[in-house]
């Protein structure tokens, strides 16, 4: 506390009062209290306000002016009375104003309360500064994120307009994140607003739903996975470029059809030898045999019969690379006999004995040529687990627990899957054959399920007494309703 | 003794069990080639066995390795033509068993898969040699590779 007095007794009248609570310094003038509090800055000073050399005003004026005693509250001890002097003590920034004479304990009351009030004032300066310093390093951290994250970003705020864009977006558009604040998002990107992002992302805002797409994106020509958050200031946009993924996907899902078309040639090939050798035999002991007529009827007979069996392989498998790109409605029941019609060979030579448990279920609507990969990856790889023989059981039917979904159970008996291996099983090259196979069957599987809005599962078992795989296969199916509106000629289904 | 000689004077129908007067591989003194033939598929190995009795072979069909075995001690066949993919042994399998009991018989495999290419290699390997016949094939083609011609 400093004390600013010309009048001795009055000084030591009231240091003696103040002592008590405070450390108190005495100057007999303005510029010696000026002096003092520069250089021992007070928390409160009591002034007098005729002094020579500088007076209560003065010193006041040069504390208001250096910014590190600026804040030091300011009391006025004055002889004049009266609201005008208060007002004009107050008025040259005084924090309050006390009249002589005044009780002692007027003067502590006044001064404590003062004091309180500058202590709070300096701790929540204090607090604001730590607070704003904080607030400051969290949004450059933030901001350093946003700028090392492979995704564009991008902030809008409830009517669309850009409040914040990381560097990123400059690849996606032809302007610099710099630029775009307070722009409208949809001006920024023109063909945004009707591609099916801009519907996900006004979804996303209207909802206020997280919302996600991986879709082709047609003004870039560029395959594209966003997510959208929607917060109470609007909404956040990731977007990440996944073309090259896009396109080492379709490689590798191209190198497994390719694989499996050529086992599947391998396979029709001794699916049709077998009748062939037998047709050719049949016909020949018809032509040499010199046995009576109805033995030779009978012989031509069978082997119109063998015959009629390869047209039937043939039309039904090698169809099959004549696959149109257009999806179409299939029934399971009858897709699942065409490919153990195309096993039918291999499945006699391994000993397998095949149960049927097909329902009449709705059609799933999907690629052919797909779905019957699909099903003959997983006979196929059924059939190799069953080498010794076994039984290979299909099931068929409406799921109970999800409507609209069908359910496809393909179960061996085979050796099983160890549990280790079980949760890599359908990795791209993740193989139990090291030389067979491209080890991306149960992947493409997974992958063409998936994509018709599917799932796939399994569970296996290698220990005694009942070893085996099961695979599980979820499929949306076609709705009543769905089928009518396409025969109606009603458009915008669900597809 | 009058029998044996009966026999070397190319007597066509003698019973099936003087081994030790006959030369397998080769038509010894008269005699028809016995051919055993195993397919697991039925009309293969009926259509085949019919076609080889019509001719001056003596045939007998079987629709296993197993079954093939046991025909084959009692037969004493000359050759044993077999299919490859079978249920439980395969054509390899009972090549290898009939080479080991029947060191003098041929064997001919039969299969309509490229695959089979492949565990024949891996038989070779192991010092199996056996010849390979696609399916489908002419029966006269056949006939007369099991002539050994």
């Amino acid at each position: 506390m400093l004390l600013a007095d010309d009048n001795r007794d009055m000084r030591e009248y009231v240091q003696r009062l103040l002592a008590r609570r405070y450390d108190v310094t005495a100057a007999a003038d303005g510029q010696e209290a000026l002096a003092a509090a520069r250089e021992n800055p007070p928390d409160l000073v009591l002034t007098d306000v005729m002094m020579p050399r500088m007076d209560g005003f003065g010193l006041l004026r040069a504390l208001r002016a250096e910014s590190a005693i600026a804040a030091i509250p300011v009391i006025i001890l004055s002889a004049r009375a009266g609201e005008e002097a208060e007002s004009e003590g107050l008025e040259a920034g005084a924090d309050d104003y006390l009249v002589k004479p005044f009780t002692a304990r007027e003067l502590m009351a006044r001064v404590g309360s003062h004091i309180s009030m500058h202590r709070l004032r300096l701790e929540l300066t204090a607090r604001e500064h730590e607070l704003r310093t904080k607030a400051e390093a969290a949004e450059e951290q933030y901001r350093a994120m946003l700028a090392r994250i492979s995704e564009a970003f991008v902030a809008v705020d409830r009517e669309w307009r850009i409040t914040y864009a990381n560097e990123q977006i400059a690849g996606l558009s032809k302007v610099d994140a710099g630029d775009v604040i307070g722009r409208d998002l949809w001006e920024v990107f023109p063909g945004l607003a009707e591609s099916k992002f801009g519907r996900v992302y006004r979804e996303a805002m209207e909802c206020g739903r997280v919302t996600r797409l991986e879709d082709h994106y047609q003004p870039l020509d560029r395959w594209f996975h966003a997510n959208a958050y929607p917060s109470p200031d609007g909404l956040s946009i990731f977007a990440l470029d996944v073309t090259d993924k896009r396109i080492q996907q379709e490689k590798l899902l191209l190198s497994e059809k390719l694989a499996a078309t050529g086992r599947l040639a391998a396979t029709i090939a001794h699916e049709i030898n077998n009748p062939l050798e037998s047709v050719l035999n049949l016909i020949y002991l018809a032509r040499i045999s010199k046995a009576e007529i109805g033995k030779i009827r009978e012989y031509l007979a069978t082997a119109e019969r063998e015959l009629t069996r390869v047209a039937h392989i043939a039309r039904h498998t090698l169809g099959f690379y004549r696959e149109s790109s257009a999806p179409g409605d299939i029934d399971l029941p009858a897709l699942i006999e065409e490919v153990l019609t195309v096993y039918h060979s291999r499945i006699r030579s391994a000993g397998v004995e095949v149960t049927r448990d097909f329902a009449v279920v709705p059609a799933v609507h999907a690629l052919r040529g797909e779905l019957h990969q699909v099903f003959s990856n997983l006979i196929s790889n059924a059939i190799d687990a069953m080498r010794e023989g076994g039984a290979l059981r299909i099931s068929v039917r409406e799921a109970v627990d999800t409507p609209g979904k069908g359910v496809v159970v393909i179960q061996d008996t085979g050796v099983g899957i160890p549990a280790q291996h079980l949760p890599r099983l359908f990795e791209p090259f993740f193989t139990t054959k090291p030389n067979a196979g491209t080890g991306l069957g149960l992947w493409v599987v997974q992958q063409f399920v998936q994509s018709w809005g599917g799932t796939v599962n399994v569970s296996s078992s290698t220990q005694p007494p009942d070893p085996g795989t099961r695979f599980t296969i979820f499929l949306p199916l076609k709705s009543v309703s769905e089928t009518q509106n396409k025969t109606n000629g009603a458009s915008g289904g669900l597809m | 003794m009058l029998e044996q000689i009966v026999f070397a004077l190319g007597d066509s129908s003698g019973p099936p069990f003087a081994a030790e007067s006959r030369v397998p591989g080769r038509r010894g003194s008269g005699g028809r080639l016995r051919v055993l033939i195993v397919d697991d598929e039925r009309l293969i190995a009926d259509t085949l066995t019919a076609i080889l009795n019509e001719h001056d072979f003596e045939a007998m069909g079987v629709y296993s390795g197993e079954e093939a075995m046991e025909a084959a001690r009692t037969m004493q066949p000359d050759v044993v033509l077999s299919d490859v993919l079978m249920p439980r042994m395969s054509g390899i399998d009972l090549g290898i068993k009939l080479r080991g009991e029947f060191p003098e018989t041929s064997i001919f495999l039969f299969s309509g898969q490229a695959a089979t290419t492949e565990l024949l290699r891996k038989a070779h390997a192991d010092g199996h040699r056996f010849e390979l016949l696609p399916k489908p094939i002419h029966p006269e083609h056949l006939m007369a590779r099991l002539r050994g011609m």
